[in-house]
């Protein structure tokens, strides 16, 4: 119980008119001291035996719309105060908001002398993952004179999960891909440990390679082939443009296609595979790591894959090219050429060319495609490439795709769907729906170059959302009387 | 977002914020307002003043009565003992004592027309002031006028922080490190852990 200044200057007027009394010798003065003494115990009184029922009486609920968020998200959350009788207190109730959550206002509300509910609902940020219990309520309860303060209510529990990637579904048109990663096949017969096939001697095949039992067993000679050992360069060609950061807070397209880039770079440690990597932003290659295999090589592509944020956007382009292509420099030739004939197959070529050019110099000016380009003047032999982008540019992705595969390696597209992505993505399904087809299209078609494989990436939960209302699209159309 | 139902200002932590000086507890005037009592027991103390000191006594009465509506019934007291130790400048006799003494106590019993219950405040009053006055009476014809002043004082800062500690412990306020056991353990730390050990079964 605190005394208001105003209670304590009341009570130094009782001790001014003692003083009063000495000073004057004057015992009467001290029976105004008497009367405030019982002034203000009898205030007291009241108050203790209104604070003491009141305690018993009243109900304070904090009600959290959720108690399971990311982190991040606001909910709203209900404090309320219930008197089962009105009182004549004043009282204020403060929500304990724990100190990891942040409220635009104070969780508090007042309940007048007289009313016997009041209710407040305050949106409650949570920024840090855990679980976080709600601190108890203070409850403030004064006449004017006294003030006390007591703990109130209930305690709920709010469970903060971080935004990272979660349902993470990598397949293609809707169906999960079986195995996405594994030992992969040499692709050719040579030394190894791993037999492959059986075959009929040859003259030519030394003795040494008859397999005996099996010579035995089919009556003629037969030698046995192996699988050879290889070590396969795998290069991740990781897009981080402003593109990618398309998304929620720690689910954004860059979240998922890293935690992809992640498992391969894992999957190349384990088999030993010679890893490297190129970063793409905006503006074109912001990190290299040459292909190798020692042992903090992979250490430090993961450590670079963590550290990779969405770049800021398309500025000038000051990207790793190579400069122009062969392509390009025949187009402007004949381009140039056709500048100075007058005839009429000239004046009809020269549109062509025109458009052609445009095209061109739009490849040629795209971040991933130069990087690609570089990529492949850069290493020898057949190199694995795994490639992490969106569907942002569609025409330069599969000009990219048709470049990586060009000299018979492989690559391997991974795309991350915008119309998955986009918060408001979902708010009409039937749209997102045909995005997503037009989506999937761009992925066949990136899937019908030879030695490309192309999988989307995206929150299984969303695309099935997609893939629902495609189905119901379907169903109804199906429906309709012909 | 914030709304809040009762239409009240929201994220107050001080309901009585007003401009309106308050010298009276809510639950004993809710609107802070004068009362018919109040008025009553004001001219009681002006006649009772009147009858003391004459007119000089009439006009302390009336000067009472305008601190009393302006300041409060606390500021109104001292106004009164004062101007009633001017009054009687050949001391205090019993009957002065007892009809001004009781206009100003009946001052003190005005809000208990407004109050929930009237009997407990009214019993609320007498007590404190029957052992304050009492204690009063019992030292001060006997001891030196300081140790009456001491004592009254006292014994009403005890009785303040009686309850002030009484309410602490039917709210269940009071930290374990307050209580006799949680202090004895500090002074013999040898027996406290079989001692928490019986307590906590």
């Amino acid at each position: 119980m605190d005394a208001t200044r105003r209670l304590w200057a009341i009570a130094s007027l009782a001790v001014g008119l003692a003083g009063f009394a000495l000073l004057t010798a004057r015992p009467l003065a001290l029976v105004g001291s008497v009367l405030l003494g019982a002034w203000l115990i009898s205030r007291q009184f009241l108050f203790y035996r209104a604070t003491t029922r009141l305690a018993e009486d009243i109900s304070v609920t904090h009600s959290p719309a959720k108690t399971g968020v990311r982190t991040a998200e606001r909910i709203p959350t209900t404090l309320s105060a219930t008197l089962g009788t009105p009182s004549r207190l004043a009282l204020s109730v403060d929500g304990g908001v724990p100190t990891t959550a942040t409220v635009s206002e104070p969780l508090a509300l007042t309940v007048n002398p007289g009313e016997t509910n009041a209710a407040t609902t305050v949106d409650v940020r949570w920024p840090v993952a855990g679980q976080h219990t709600f601190d108890t309520a203070t409850l403030t309860v004064t006449d004017g004179l006294f003030r006390q303060e007591l703990p109130v209510g209930s305690t709920p529990t709010v469970t903060v999960e971080p935004r990272v990637p979660r349902n993470l579904h990598v397949g293609e048109g809707g169906d999960r891909i079986a195995t996405a990663y594994g030992e992969h096949d040499a692709g050719r017969l040579g030394s190894g440990i791993e037999p492959a096939e059986l075959r009929e001697y040859v003259p030519g095949d030394t003795a040494d390679r008859i397999d005996w039992n099996a010579t035995a067993r089919l009556g003629t000679p037969y030698v046995r082939e192996f699988d050879a050992e290889t070590d396969r360069k795998t290069m991740l060609v990781v897009d981080h443009s402003q593109s990618l950061s398309t998304g929620q807070v720690g689910e954004t397209k860059l979240e998922y296609v890293r935690e992809l880039a992640l498992a391969m770079a894992e999957n190349a440690r384990q088999l030993g595979d010679p890893l490297g990597m190129l970063t793409v932003g905006d503006e074109g290659v912001t990190e290299r790591v040459p292909p190798a295999t020692q042992p903090d090589q992979y250490a430090t592509v993961r450590r670079t894959l963590h550290s990779l944020s969405p770049t800021s956007g398309p500025q000038e382009s000051t990207g790793d090219s190579l400069g122009s292509t062969t392509t390009l420099a025949g187009v402007n030739r004949a381009l140039a050429t056709l500048d100075g004939e007058k005839s009429q197959f000239a004046r009809t070529l020269q549109p062509f060319y025109a458009d052609r050019q445009v095209y061109v110099d739009r490849i040629s000016a795209d971040p991933l495609y130069t990087a690609v380009q570089s990529l492949l003047a850069r290493e020898q032999g057949t190199v694995f490439t795994v490639l992490c982008t969106d569907d942002s540019a569609p025409a330069e992705l599969l000009e990219t795709a048709k470049l990586a595969s060009s000299d018979g390696g492989t690559i391997l597209v991974l795309l991350a769907p915008t119309v998955l992505y986009e918060q408001d993505g979902l708010a009409d399904v039937e749209r997102a729906y045909d995005r997503y087809v037009e989506f999937e299209e761009l992925r066949r078609e990136l899937a019908t170059i030879g030695g490309v494989t192309a999988l989307e990436v995206g929150p299984g939960d969303r695309l099935s959302t997609v893939l629902a209302a495609g189905q119901n699209q379907r169903a109804q159309v199906g429906g309709e009387p012909s | 977002m914030s709304t809040q139902q009762n239409g009240a200002r929201n994220g107050t932590t001080e309901p009585l914020q007003s401009g309106r000086l308050r010298q009276e507890s809510l639950l004993l005037t809710p609107d802070g307002g004068r009362h018919w009592s109040g008025w009553l027991a004001a001219v009681m103390v002006v006649g009772a003043f009147t009858l003391v000191g004459g007119l000089a006594g009439a006009v302390a009465g009336i000067i009472t009565a305008v601190v009393w509506a302006l300041t409060g019934t606390p500021y109104a007291l001292v106004t009164g003992t004062v101007f009633l130790t001017a009054l009687t400048p050949d001391g205090s006799d019993p009957l002065t004592v007892g009809v001004a003494g009781t206009a100003l106590l009946v001052l003190v019993f005005a809000p208990a027309v407004t109050a929930t219950a009237p009997g407990s405040y009214v019993v609320a009053v007498i007590l404190p002031t029957a052992v304050l006055g009492g204690l009063v009476w019992l030292f001060v014809p006997a001891q030196p006028l300081w140790v009456g002043a001491v004592v009254v004082l006292g014994t009403g800062a005890v009785i303040v922080y009686g309850l002030h500690r009484y309410l602490h412990l039917r709210l269940g306020l009071l930290d374990a490190d307050d209580s006799p056991a949680k202090n004895a353990e500090t002074a013999e730390p040898t027996e406290s852990t079989e001692t928490t050990d019986v307590e906590d079964q």
